[in-house]
């Protein structure tokens, strides 16, 4: 894979649920192949 | 109508045999007996030439031409379609042939005047080039590699509107009543490539377990074709008997419905897990294999909302297992195959408690053992059989309880709101009934809650006589966001699941009567910059 398509994106998600918490802190990594198509 | 006490305190109770009717206009309460399980049957048909690259295939459907073939041993000289649909059904453990065939007109004129105007859509579609999302779909599906599927000639759906059945099980499909395809209402719909018909009740005498019973059924079948070589045609069987009586428990009488939810025509059949890669989503979350269902006092304690697959979304609702738990007691419970007796004896196990940090959940838990419905509160421990229990599934509702918690002026405002239109969740559990008509829960008011499936990796909480144990579910969510799939040149699409403390999926959530407002993301790139922004969207 080359290097520039390796890179890694973050993706963070905003929720409001209550009374249901939503982990704010959340995080998902998304590699830059996948954001450009497969 | 109790007949004796099997074992101390236990009742067995003798059920009658009920009849569902039309699948058309039914109330909330008819629902829950009404919405089961198909038996789902497929068939693929292909011009000489594609067969052998055929990029999709269905499982089961060489399973039914081999059993149809050793099972028919007389068929209609002609059938009157190009493609007649040829299947065997399960039926009390036995099996049934069935061929579905079109004949003649339409039977609905309005189809008929659909038909038309499809048909003369399609041919102005001609001349364009396709680049739908259907387009590219049914290229993907099609393996005719020597001819772009782009350009070759739409394919013309099959209505059907007959139906051989071999309802007397002597393999013999000549010498049954033939049965007519529905035509009023929106019984009967096509589209050009696609068609849907459905089929009035139908009884068949069964024989299971030592007793003869005369079960119903109703069936439709769909069709689409991919183009003019390829085409693909479904079937589903929902049950349309149930059974119904009385037990005492505790000294009272109790109503008891019992619904053949997986559409077998056997009422005995417990649920169970579903092993293999049979039906698992990309989360590989616990699949149960559905079994029957055992309601108890059905019309006194209407649910207000339902997920027929999911016992946890209502009170009244049990899987059929050798052990259910009710009202905090724990039963054996016996019934035979075609459903016609009933016993709940009173099981004295050992017994620990399992609590949890949430009020008003109910939870399916699981052991080698059975499988247990349970209800509680943060405060209240629930008892279990000593053992290995792990969760399958669970619903947390707080309907109420928020609202009780909001300042007066916004209970007021909030109380003018309206009704709001079905979800999609709804509109999937019509569809799993088997019916085009208006989903039939009644929308509850406000409603709070939120329903989750576990994960085959959930650690199993050890219950020990006399001890309690947390068993871990619930909030926080964690929103985990994933790439669909490409959506076009350069894009894709993203998707986003909440998961809960233990792991598990959330299937479905409602804060006051809505879905939560919706999910905003920000995608950033390496060096920490924001280089989109957006929302998601609920379905």
């Amino acid at each position: 894979v080359p290097e520039e398509k390796a890179e890694k994106y973050i993706v963070r998600v905003t929720m409001k649920a209550d009374p249901f918490a939503i982990d704010d802190k959340n995080e998902s990594v998304i590699v830059a192949s996948d954001l450009q198509g497969r | 109508m109790c007949l004796a006490a099997a074992g101390a305190a236990g009742e067995e109770c003798r059920l009658t045999l009920k009849r569902l009717g039309s699948r058309w206009s039914y109330s909330p309460s008819d629902y829950q007996i009404r919405a089961t399980y198909p038996q789902q049957l497929h068939t693929q048909f292909l011009s000489p030439g594609v067969a052998g690259r055929v990029r999709v295939e269905v499982a089961g459907m060489e399973d039914q031409a081999a059993a149809f073939k050793r099972i028919v041993k007389k068929e209609p000289a002609k059938y009157q379609c190009e493609h007649p649909f040829k299947g065997v059904a399960k039926l009390g453990g036995q099996e049934f042939a069935f061929v579905f065939d079109a004949v003649g007109a339409k039977p609905d004129e309005k189809a008929k005047e659909e038909a038309e105007k499809a048909k003369a859509a399609e041919e102005k579609a001609k001349s364009k080039p396709k680049s739908s999302l259907l387009g590219a779909l049914s290229r993907a599906l099609s393996s005719d590699e020597s001819s772009p599927e782009g350009l070759r000639p739409r394919g013309r759906a099959i209505i059907y509107n007959r139906l051989y059945f071999d309802l007397n099980h002597n393999g013999d499909l000549t010498d049954d009543k033939v049965i007519e395809s529905e035509s009023s209402g929106g019984t009967v719909y096509s589209s050009g490539d696609y068609a849907r018909a459905q089929f009035p009740e139908i009884t068949v005498p069964l024989e299971a377990g030592g007793t003869k019973y005369e079960y119903s059924f109703t069936m439709y079948v769909t069709y689409q074709a991919i183009n003019d070589r390829q085409a693909y045609a479904y079937a589903s069987l929902n049950a349309s008997a149930y059974r119904e009586g009385e037990i005492t428990l505790e000294g009272k009488k109790r109503r008891v419905v019992l619904v053949d939810f997986n559409s077998n025509g056997r009422f005995d059949d417990p649920i169970k897990l579903r092993t293999g890669d049979r039906g698992r989503s990309r989360d590989d979350e616990v699949y149960p294999e559905f079994g029957d269902i055992l309601l108890l006092d059905p019309q006194a304690d209407l649910p207000v909302y339902l997920n027929p697959a999911d016992a946890t979304s209502a009170g009244n609702r049990y899987h059929v297992s050798k052990l259910v738990s009710i009202d905090g007691k724990f039963y054996h419970l016996g019934i035979s195959p075609s459903g016609d007796k009933l016993s709940l004896n009173p099981a004295a196990p050992a017994i620990g408690y399992v609590t949890n940090p949430n009020d008003g959940f109910t939870a399916v838990v699981y052991s080698d053992e059975a499988f247990l419905k349970i209800r509680g509160d943060k405060s209240k421990p629930v008892p279990l059989p000593e053992g290995s229990w792990k969760l399958l599934s669970y619903t947390i509702d707080r309907t109420g309880m928020a609202e009780a918690e909001k300042p007066a002026a916004e209970k007021k405002a909030g109380a003018a709101s309206k009704e709001k239109p079905g979800t999609l969740l709804e509109a999937l559990l019509n569809a799993m009934a088997g019916s085009a008509a208006s989903p039939a829960t009644a929308r509850p008011y406000r409603m709070t809650r939120v329903s989750a499936q576990a994960m085959p990796g959930y650690k199993p909480v050890t219950v020990r006589k006399g001890e309690t144990v947390a068993m871990p579910f619930g909030p926080p969510y964690k929103p985990v966001v994933r790439v669909d799939y490409p959506s076009g040149p350069g894009q894709v699409r993203l998707g986003m699941t909440l998961f809960g403390s233990a792991g598990e999926r959330c299937t479905d959530m409602m804060v006051q009567g809505n879905r939560p407002s919706k999910p905003a993301f920000t995608i950033s790139n390496p060096k920490g910059e924001i280089v989109y922004r957006g929302s998601f969207d609920y379905g």
